[in-house]
């Protein structure tokens, strides 16, 4: 393109000399088609802004960060004259469109399309832009390019993954004897519920279970002393989408894992955050309260004025997590507040362990001087598997 | 459609420039719309050959073919020969469309051809110019046209793409926008002249002249002008001249203004030797009394004439790096009106003024009278003419509008024409030697005015330098300048030869006065710049009842201002430089006659010509049929065994159609087999026999068709016994139920 402009430059030039010297058709009509082809080629450039048509398309409404979906997009020229080239750039901030290169350019001829069948990763929880961003358009000379921002952009909203722990290591032993206490035979099973994927069988209230003609599962009682809670903070600490997006995402992430680990061990949940200046509880039980559990938390809104400091203030002032055995604090600033929460609880029996989520390389993993108190740090980018929780 | 497309983008711009350069050359006729229709439909038999597919392909051409010989044969034979020879340009026309053509099909197909078109054509047209060669504006914006689809070609070729790429498409699919290229390179105007760049100019221009407005606000209050000359303060006239080169005015004149324009700024009139004075300093409208003076000197001496000894010119002044407060006008000034009220103009005696300091951005405009005092006739005048009594002198005045204007009246001017030789005719002596080289100067002279022709002359005959540097000590009075430049320096510059001037014109008796002001060459383009470097002075003297005359004593500068007087035998109503009456004679041309129609032959129809035509139009139609059947037959011999049955049974469908039954829109094959077997084989409206003997399964065909087009295994080697079968009942059936006719059409569409 620039060979060309040097080209048309140095012919424009050359004709202004020639009509300084010589009058006449020839020299005129030389010097009035370089002139005005410039505003011609923009004609043309308009013409095609107008009927170029960008249809997007996602085949799964719901999706989940870090997962592929199918992604569909068809360049459309809806006239009857050719668009030359058409180059089309994707939003890669937070999502990547595999195998399309965003220097291919593309020819379009009088009413055809370009269909393309690709796979679309949205990197992050939350809502924001995918797909195609940009569209660059080029005259049939390569003289001009215009660059202009897609004017339908596909906008969707990315729930968090689901990610599966194998173990949480930080639990305490004593945390685990929860589950044999619950088999209690002298208590009365008078609570049933369904049973659940995952249930243990050896909960299976079998007398009950062949009165109704389905499984029923013994509810344990006094499972609430057994609770784990997981403490969020929901607080929004950049107005900038790239340094927003991912530590929220992460924060997400961690909590829902750690809450579907505890909920496919049977172990009750109690799961707290700031919103609203309100604090929030969530009880989940079993699985089968999980997808709404699940739906509620993705949904979460960070907020500047959801401050970590009043969340953790609030929580421990509410009492409801003197009732667990452990507590996990899914946060973004490691202060004294924190230590403050931890030396409380731990007077309150309750193992506490703080995931920070946080880039900072002064932050260390470090077991703390207070007993009963784990810290974890962990990165926005890093694998939560592999953290070590 | 794209193909064809694509072949015209380049096969228009080379018929255009064929047809266009080739019409001088082959005599075309008179109505040039016959020419270009001709050659159009020309090249549309070519395109149809080219593109389209199977008869339509010699439609085209067979009906150009049977006009172009209808029109020759409807003709007596005596007529023949001379129309044909009358037309050959058609014949010319016919071999310029068709090499046209492969030329540009050849453009089209091949790369390199056209490459080597494009770089010829450029060639050319970059020649053209130097040999003052200028197409029209048809070939240019064509030439151009041409020149933008291939290098659009080019740069398609370099080009890599995704997808889906066609060339030919891609071209065809811009063609919209080189064409509104070469439209607006056809309407836009193109001057046979270079670019004068007149526009850039002015923008120049105005840059500057803001700039140099700037710089006079900044130094408003310093005056370039004051009256003296050579612009020094000093009043010091005499010595080594420094000339700068500023522009001071604009002029804005008509071209009959002349060769040179004298701008006055000053008069003075009191010499004391050494440097010039102004006794005569009032208020008094000297100059415009000096105007009407001279009209009405012209007025009574030669008033049907007076276009002979004055121009009324409009001057337009501009004041640009100028800071002055003078008006500086021509002599006989009629009317001068400032362009700002605040710059009203104060007449004095010897000069103009005005109340405002003027500066860049004055203009003025004045309207004055060019004298034709160099045309020896005007002599005539000054040595005639009379004193103009009141009522001439009110009824020129109300000719100019100045009728009771103040100052102006004929008391006035008496008391003017005192002053005058008051004040421009002080004792003046000068020496003997001065006195005696007048005197021989005067030897032979009719008049005084014939004396100061030669003083004029042989002042003009010395030399002109800028340093003549400072005036002897010695020098203290009129009569010692004049011997020194008479007769020893005999140099200086034009205020040297002026005060010599003056000085022995009051010798003689006569008024003279000195002006300051500016000589303007009138030459170049408009509007003329007045540069400080032009700045003069001359002398005028007093002619009695004339007024002012202005005389020219410095040497090298010579000018003819002068037009010639109109011959008295012409009606002085007429306007000058009208043309004689008359032409050439001119004989009346007989018409010719009309012809005689034999009254035999009038009414009689010319039966020959008619069958002529018909045979001929019938020998077209045979021919397009056989044409026609050998190309499908030939098509049809290619063709696979899939697609003859293909076509087979379409013809069928087309043999059903004569039947009456039309294949509907939406009506699946089968549909239409089951309506076709119940209306024709069933008792229908149209009351067909039922004892025919072509039965229902004529229509088998249907089957089979529907078969082979939806069935990827088809195998038509089966079906083409059927349908050759069923395509033969369908015709006995066409024969038995629809007559001769019918199946004569059905013949047509059979092959075989």
């Amino acid at each position: 393109m620039k060979r060309n402009r040097i080209i048309y430059m140095i012919l424009w030039i050359l004709s202004l000399i020639w009509i300084s010297f010589f009058g006449g058709t020839v020299s005129y009509g030389f010097f009035i088609t370089l002139t005005f082809l410039p505003f011609v080629l923009l004609v043309y450039l308009l013409a095609v802004y107008c009927f170029f048509r960008i249809y997007q398309q996602i085949d799964n409404k719901r999706l989940v960060a870090g997962r592929m979906v199918p992604f569909y997009f068809t360049l459309k020229n809806e006239y009857h004259f050719g668009f030359c080239s058409i180059k089309v750039c994707f939003y890669s901030s937070f999502s990547d469109i595999s195998g399309l290169d965003d220097d291919t350019e593309y020819e379009l001829l009088p009413k055809s399309g370009i269909k393309k069948h690709t796979q679309l990763v949205c990197r992050y929880r939350g809502e924001y832009e995918v797909g195609i961003k940009t569209v660059e358009i080029v005259d049939f000379f390569r003289l001009i390019r215009i660059r202009y921002k897609n004017k339908e952009p596909l906008r969707v909203f990315v729930r968090p993954d689901l990610i599966k722990l194998p173990a949480v290591l930080s639990l305490d032993d004593s945390q685990n004897m929860f589950r044999n206490s619950l088999i209690n035979p002298s208590i009365p099973d008078t609570d049933v519920r369904k049973y659940c994927d995952g249930d243990d069988i050896r909960m299976i209230n079998w007398k009950a279970s062949a009165r109704t003609g389905e499984l029923l599962v013994r509810k344990m009682i006094a499972q609430e002393r057994e609770a784990v809670s997981i403490v969020m903070g929901s607080e929004r600490f950049s107005e900038d989408m790239p340094q927003y997006l991912p530590l929220e995402n992460k924060i997400l992430e961690l909590s829902l894992a750690l809450a579907y680990f505890f909920i496919r061990n049977n172990i009750p949940l109690k799961f707290f955050y700031l919103d609203a200046d309100r604090l929030h509880q969530v009880n989940v039980d079993s699985l089968e309260g999980f997808d709404a559990f699940y739906e509620e938390v993705a949904s979460v809104s960070f907020k500047k004025e959801n401050k970590e400091s009043v969340l953790l203030e609030t929580v421990c002032g509410s009492n409801s997590l003197f009732d667990c055995r452990s507590s996990f604090f899914v946060i973004h600033e490691w202060n004294a507040d924190l230590t403050g929460a931890a030396r409380i609880l731990r007077e309150n029996n309750v193992y506490t362990v703080a995931c920070v989520v946080n880039d900072d390389i002064n932050l260390k993993n470090t077991d703390s001087e207070i007993p009963g108190f784990k810290f974890f740090k962990i990165g926005t980018h890093h694998d939560i598997k592999e953290a070590g929780i | 459609m794209t193909a064809f497309v694509y072949d015209m983008i380049y096969i228009v711009p080379v018929f255009i420039l064929a047809l266009s350069n080739a019409g001088s050359y082959i005599g075309i006729p008179e109505y040039k719309p016959v020419y270009y229709i001709a050659a159009v439909f020309i090249l549309a038999d070519c395109l149809s050959v080219r593109h389209f597919r199977g008869r339509f392909k010699i439609i085209l051409p067979g009906i150009s073919i049977v006009l172009v010989m209808g029109m020759i044969i409807v003709r007596e034979s005596e007529e023949r020969a001379v129309f044909i020879k009358d037309n050959i340009w058609f014949l010319w026309t016919l071999l310029i469309v068709i090499a046209s053509f492969l030329v540009g099909l050849l453009v089209a197909d091949n790369r390199k051809c056209r490459l080597s078109a494009a770089a010829g054509l450029l060639a050319v047209l970059i020649y053209l110019p130097f040999k003052h060669i200028m197409p029209d504006k048809l070939q240019t914006a064509s030439s151009f046209m041409l020149l933008c689809f291939v290098a659009a070609d080019e740069i398609q070729r370099r080009w890599k793409k995704s997808g889906y790429t066609d060339l030919k498409g891609h071209i065809v699919s811009v063609t919209p926008f080189i064409i509104l290229l070469g439209l607006i390179v056809y309407l836009i105007p193109a001057p046979d002249k270079p670019y004068d760049w007149n526009i850039a100019r002015q923008i120049i221009r105005r840059i500057s002249d803001g700039i140099k407005y700037t710089n006079r606000l900044l130094n408003s209050d310093k005056e370039d002008y004051a009256g003296a000359m050579g612009f020094r303060e000093d009043g010091a006239y005499f010595g080594d001249l420094f000339v700068e080169d500023d522009e001071l005015m604009e002029l804005d004149t008509p071209v009959s203004a002349g060769r040179v324009m004298y701008l006055s700024g000053r008069t003075l009139d009191d010499f004391n030797g050494r440097e010039w004075n102004s006794l005569y300093h009032e208020q008094y409208k000297d100059h415009i009394l000096d105007t009407l003076q001279t009209i009405a000197a012209v007025d009574m001496y030669e008033s049907a004439y007076n276009f002979d000894y004055y121009k009324r010119i409009d001057l337009k002044v501009s004041y640009d790096e100028f800071n002055t407060g003078f008006y500086f006008v021509p002599s006989k000034l009629v009317k001068l009106t400032p362009g700002n009220e605040k710059e009203e103009a104060l007449f004095n005696s010897d000069r103009i003024i005005s109340q405002k300091h003027l500066g860049y951005g004055t203009h003025y405009d004045l309207s004055y009278l060019r004298l034709n005092d160099q045309n020896p006739d005007f002599k005539a005048l000054l040595d005639n003419a009379a004193k103009p009594d009141e009522e001439e002198w009110d009824h020129i005045c109300y000719a100019y509008n100045y009728k009771d204007a103040q100052g102006l009246s004929y008391q006035d001017y008496l008391a003017y024409v005192e002053r005058v030789y008051e004040y421009y005719l002080p004792p003046t002596e000068i020496s003997q030697k001065a006195a005696q080289y007048l005197e021989s100067l005067s030897e032979g002279a009719g008049d005084k005015i014939e004396v100061l022709n030669r003083l004029d002359r042989v002042l003009s005959g010395f030399s002109y330098t800028l340093s003549p540097g400072e005036l002897p000590e010695k020098i203290k009075t009129p009569a010692d300048f004049t011997d020194y430049l008479l007769f020893e320096k005999q140099e200086g510059y034009c205020t040297h030869y002026a005060t010599a001037f003056v000085i022995m014109a009051r010798s003689m008796g006569i008024p003279a006065r000195f002006v300051q002001g500016f000589l303007v060459p009138l030459t170049g383009r408009q509007p003329y710049i007045v540069r400080s470097s032009m700045a003069h002075a001359w002398a005028e003297v007093y002619i009695d009842n004339v007024g002012w005359i202005r005389y020219e004593p410095t040497p090298g500068i010579e000018y003819d201002n002068s037009w010639k007087f109109m011959p008295r035998s012409v009606d002085a109503t007429s306007k000058p430089g009208d043309a004689g009456i008359g032409g050439a004679d001119e004989k009346e041309q007989e018409l010719p006659l009309p012809a005689i129609e034999d009254p035999d032959e009038i009414g009689r129809v010319d039966i020959k010509r008619i069958i002529a035509i018909a045979a001929l139009v019938m020998a077209f139609v045979l021919v397009f049929i056989i044409a026609d059947k050998l190309i499908r037959r030939s098509r049809y011999k290619k063709m696979g065994v899939r697609q003859r049955c293909v076509y087979d049974c379409k013809n069928c469908i087309g043999l059903l159609k004569l039947l009456g039954l039309k294949l509907q829109k939406g009506e699946t094959l089968s549909e239409y087999r089951e309506r076709a077997i119940k209306l024709l084989f069933d008792g229908d409206e149209e009351g067909y026999e039922e004892d025919d003997a072509v039965e229902s399964d004529c229509l088998d065909f249907l089957e089979a068709y529907e078969y082979i087009l939806y069935s990827r295994n088809a195998a038509a080697e089966e079906y083409t016994d059927t349908i050759g079968r069923n395509r033969a009942q369908l015709y006995l059936l066409i024969k038995q139920r629809r007559g001769v006719l019918y199946a004569f059409f059905a013949g047509l569409n059979m092959l075989y």
